[in-house]
């Protein structure tokens, strides 16, 4: 369990943090999405007492980051995969990890195994690709058998067998009843791992709340009906109050009405249908929308300037937006 | 257009590139996909000229690129972000590049402006996150409004926003034409981005073809149903012939009948005047596909199976020994 | 106990602390051998022996310093931190742990230089008799561990290598010696600055403070001199322990 409260941090007159509250659950995967410049990484420094807090409090477990004796046992972080001395190999990183908290020796081979590393232990971590660099990093996070654990974009570099590795490893963990907290912009991969999401923009909160509420309450919902008798349904749908629906190549598209409403009208009909199914919003669409005016560097969207001047007409423009 | 053809490249004994062919068209965005040291980077390392291929030969619009005149005129690219010298300014390091291919000097600040960096154009490059010194890769990239871009990992570093940017951007360059050729670890990213892909593994072809084909072919299509009269519907499925699996959902528990169509279930719910509160076809992902496919080409193997991922044989390795 | 055993595998498992070690032992195993070939046996004595000394130690204050600034650089400080977030035990453990290491490698370097010139000029009386030369051997391992800990204090403030370095090598090379050469107060400032002291600790010939010779001649006897530069030395460790707890990793 992580609890931040009133969570505060200035650097001179910038506000990177600002009075966030926020708690994540053991059991569960909890994403900690925002722009770039949110503040996420300076949450998560303070989370681990590398950063002191200007105002408010962050506790693990009820207690300062300073406080936990052995905290390697109680909380793993991956926050950057480069932080290896290049000159040191895999195992010699570990090893001295470990140490440190009092680890068993023989622990550094089990996760260097887990994470698929055992074959390269005694290569210099500095000629690592990033991929495992990032897999060397997990297994630091590992290392203390820890229930709480911190990763800050932990698919960065890795393939897509890796991706899975990892997704599917966060996943087993929580399940395990461990504290999950994970960090990253890839929304479509969040959207496949996160149960939980704290979602913060210019070092606010903006909202916590599950994946599936918050890209409900963001985006909506909708149901496609396809069926052989469309006009009969249509009708139907169209005296059924609360219902919009608009029509969109062969189906129909239902909002206001959830997918067994709509399942009921037809079966009163006696309607057949080809298919029924909810139509979610994507979470990336829900945390444009949400955080919009929290964006750092905008680029240019209508693209006047894609062309040479001159060597192109002006055709191009209108894109596929 | 980009075409290879029998390509190959050996670094001492191994070989990297193996008698590798496809083709990228224009007008589409095309993915290119394979697992760690599948070869995806000396590829488009031969593509760009800065690798020799040891046989085969790679054409641009039918020329080698080093034969190309004013190449970033042809083909656009983006390989490293931080290909960049670290003390340069963001501008400065496009102006040299404009002028190597005698673009006109003020294409620089509309790059500049396309990709969102106007504001941090005087700053050093080597203070840029990787986020920024991505979009200035891509910049450069469009510096000579080329026909031809090649992007490794776009979106490496970007932030949401600046990943729907580039998606956005990507299709509509596509759109406009041009032949886009992204390679990516991203699938999830590159199912909504790329309409056709090239995959490899231990740098050989292992499909070339349209990312739903690619889809369809490896994972077959099911059917999830809902009904508050789900046994009957069962007992008719099983009766027609149909494999039926249940499954427990938010909603209550529903099925997923293997190898049908959402037509054929639903005209067997309304033949048995069964209620329907849902009925999905599903769709396998391309991550599916691509694992099945390239299974035994993968570099570093994790222990954890990567398909079932139940990993309950490895779930006493969380635990130090001695504890 | 097991913060130093952290470091230890941190010290010995990168290669620069071999090199720069293998360096300084050269260094003064070279000035030995050198000073002992070119004098005559009747002029070589037990100081010419630790010619090479002061040159050494500015290679291990290198070494030390690294020790600290590459935790920086590589970010592995913000590992540590997060192992053992109680910061003054990590920068404790390390500083005990460089200081060893360069106070045994004072003590190999210079009983080796002597064995090494007693070796080429068996002639010659380097017999260690008397207090004073006990000092002037023994002595090295001494100040090398406190100029390492000097350097690791250094090494935390400043928190990248090329500054750091830069200013040690600057100030024990160039600034202490150039400082005597100010008109009027110059002597007078020279004979308080920390490296005169250990200078004056290691080389310094009797138990008198030799203020009579040398107008910048340390206020203090020899041993008096190294308890300065001691405290100089703890003086800095102390605000870099202070400023470390105090700023983000």
């Amino acid at each position: 369990m992580i609890e931040a409260v009133g969570l505060t941090k200035r650097y001179g007159r910038t506000v990177a943090v600002n009075e966030l509250s926020f708690t994540v659950k053991p059991g569960r995967v909890t994403g900690f999405l925002g722009p770039n410049g949110a503040g996420k990484s300076t949450t998560m420094r303070m989370i681990l007492g590398l950063d002191r807090p200007t105002a408010g409090d962050v506790l693990v477990d009820g207690r300062h980051y300073r406080d936990l004796p052995r905290p390697l046992r109680h909380i793993g972080a991956l926050l950057d995969a480069k932080w290896v001395h290049p000159n040191r190999t895999a195992r010699a990183h570990l090893r001295w990890l470990a140490k440190s908290n009092n680890l068993p020796r023989q622990r550094v081979d089990e996760v260097l195994e887990l994470v698929g590393l055992g074959s390269v232990a005694h290569r210099n971590a500095g000629a690592f690709s990033l991929g495992m660099a990032q897999r060397l990093g997990i297994a630091a996070a590992l290392l203390g058998d820890p229930q709480i654990l911190l990763f800050d974009e932990p698919v960065n570099g890795l393939d897509p067998e890796g991706i899975h590795w990892i997704r599917q490893l966060m996943k087993r963990l929580a399940a395990e009843g461990r504290t999950v907290f994970v960090s990253s912009h890839l929304l479509s991969e969040m959207a496949q791992t996160a149960d939980e999401l704290v979602v913060i923009g210019r070092g606010r909160l903006i909202d916590q709340s599950s994946t599936a509420r918050f890209v409900e309450r963001a985006s909506g919902t909708a149901v496609r009906v396809r069926s052989p008798q469309l006009e009969r349904l249509r009708t139907a749908l169209a005296s059924t109050s609360g219902a919009g629906v608009r029509a969109e190549d062969g189906a129909l598209v239902v909002t206001g009405l959830t997918s067994d409403q709509v399942g009921e009208v037809a079966a009163a009909q006696g309607v057949v249908l080809h298919e029924l199914s909810p139509q979610r919003g994507s979470l990336e669409e829900a945390f444009i929308r949400m955080t919009s005016g929290a964006v750092e560097y905008h680029a240019e969207e209508s693209g006047e300037h894609l062309h040479l001047r001159g060597a192109r007409g002006a055709e191009g423009t209108e894109g596929t937006r | 257009m980009i075409e290879a053809v029998g390509l190959t490249k050996r670094y001492g004994r191994t070989v990297a590139v193996d008698n590798l062919s496809f083709t990228v068209k224009p007008g589409r965005v095309t993915g290119f996909l394979g697992p760690n040291g599948a070869g995806k980077s000396t590829t488009m390392r031969m593509i760009l000229g800065l690798d020799r291929p040891d046989a085969g030969r790679v054409l641009i619009d039918g020329r080698p690129y080093r034969e190309l005149d004013r190449p970033l005129r042809t083909v656009g690219a983006l390989l490293d972000a931080k290909w960049v010298h670290p003390n340069r300014s963001a501008r400065a390091h496009l102006q040299w590049l404009a002028k190597s291919n005698a673009l006109p000097a003020r294409r620089v600040d509309e790059v500049l402006e396309l990709v969102g960096l106007s504001g941090v154009a005087g700053r050093r490059a080597g203070g840029f996150s990787l986020g920024m010194a991505q979009r200035l890769g891509i910049a450069a990239a469009l510096l000579g409004d080329p026909e031809i871009l090649l992007f490794d990992e776009p979106v490496n570093g970007l932030d949401p926003e600046g990943i729907l940017w580039i998606r956005q951007f990507m299709r509509r360059l596509a759109a406009e034409g041009r032949t886009v050729f992204v390679s990516s670890h991203l699938l999830s990213e590159m199912a909504l981005t790329a309409e056709d892909l090239v995959v490899v593994g231990r740098g050989r072809l292992i499909a070339q073809c349209s990312t739903a084909e690619f889809v369809d072919n490896a994972s077959e299509s099911s059917v999830r149903v809902r009904s508050p009269q789900l046994d009957r519907l069962r007992t008719a499925l099983l009766h027609k012939g149909f494999t039926v699996h249940t499954e427990p959902t938010a909603e209550g528990n529903a099925l997923v009948v293997s190898a049908a169509t959402s037509d054929q279930v639903g005209e067997i719910a309304a033949a048995q005047g069964v209620v329907l509160h849902e009925l999905s076809p599903q769709r396998g992902s391309l991550e599916e596909a691509f694992m099945q496919l390239t299974s035994d080409s993968v570099q570093y193997r994790t222990d954890v199976s990567p398909v079932a991922g139940d990993g309950a044989a490895q779930n006493d390795r969380l635990v130090p020994a001695g504890k | 106990m097991n913060l130093l055993a952290v470091e230890r595998i941190k010290f010995f498992s990168t290669r620069s602390p071999w090199w720069t070690a293998v360096t300084a032992l050269a260094l003064m195993l070279g000035m030995s051998a050198l000073f002992a070939s070119v004098l005559e046996p009747d002029q070589l004595a037990v100081p010419a022996t630790q010619a090479g000394y002061d040159l050494a130690l500015v290679v291990v204050m290198v070494m030390a310093t690294l020790a600290i600034t590459t935790e920086y650089r590589f970010n592995t400080i913000k590992v540590a931190f997060q192992a053992e977030p109680r910061r003054t035990r990590v920068l404790l453990a390390k500083t005990a742990m460089v200081a060893l290491v360069a106070g045994v490698l004072g003590e190999v370097a210079a009983f080796g230089s002597w064995a090494l010139a007693k070796v080429i000029r068996p002639a010659a009386d380097l017999s260690i008799d008397s207090g004073t030369e006990w000092r002037q051997v023994a002595g090295v391992g001494l100040v090398w561990a406190l100029g390492a800990v000097l350097a690791v204090a250094v090494g935390a403030l400043l928190r990248q290598t090329a500054g750091a370095v830069t200013l040690l090598l600057v100030y024990a090379l160039l600034v202490e010696n150039l400082v005597g050469l100010i008109p009027e107060v110059g002597p007078d400032v020279q004979r308080w600055l920390p490296f005169t002291h250990a200078n004056h600790f290691v080389r310094g010939t009797g138990g008198q403070p030799a203020g009579a010779e040398v107008a910048s001649a340390p206020p203090f006897g020899p041993w008096g001199s190294l308890a300065y530069f001691a405290g100089i030395v703890l003086a800095v460790l102390v605000i870099a322990l202070v400023t470390a707890n105090r700023r983000d990793a």
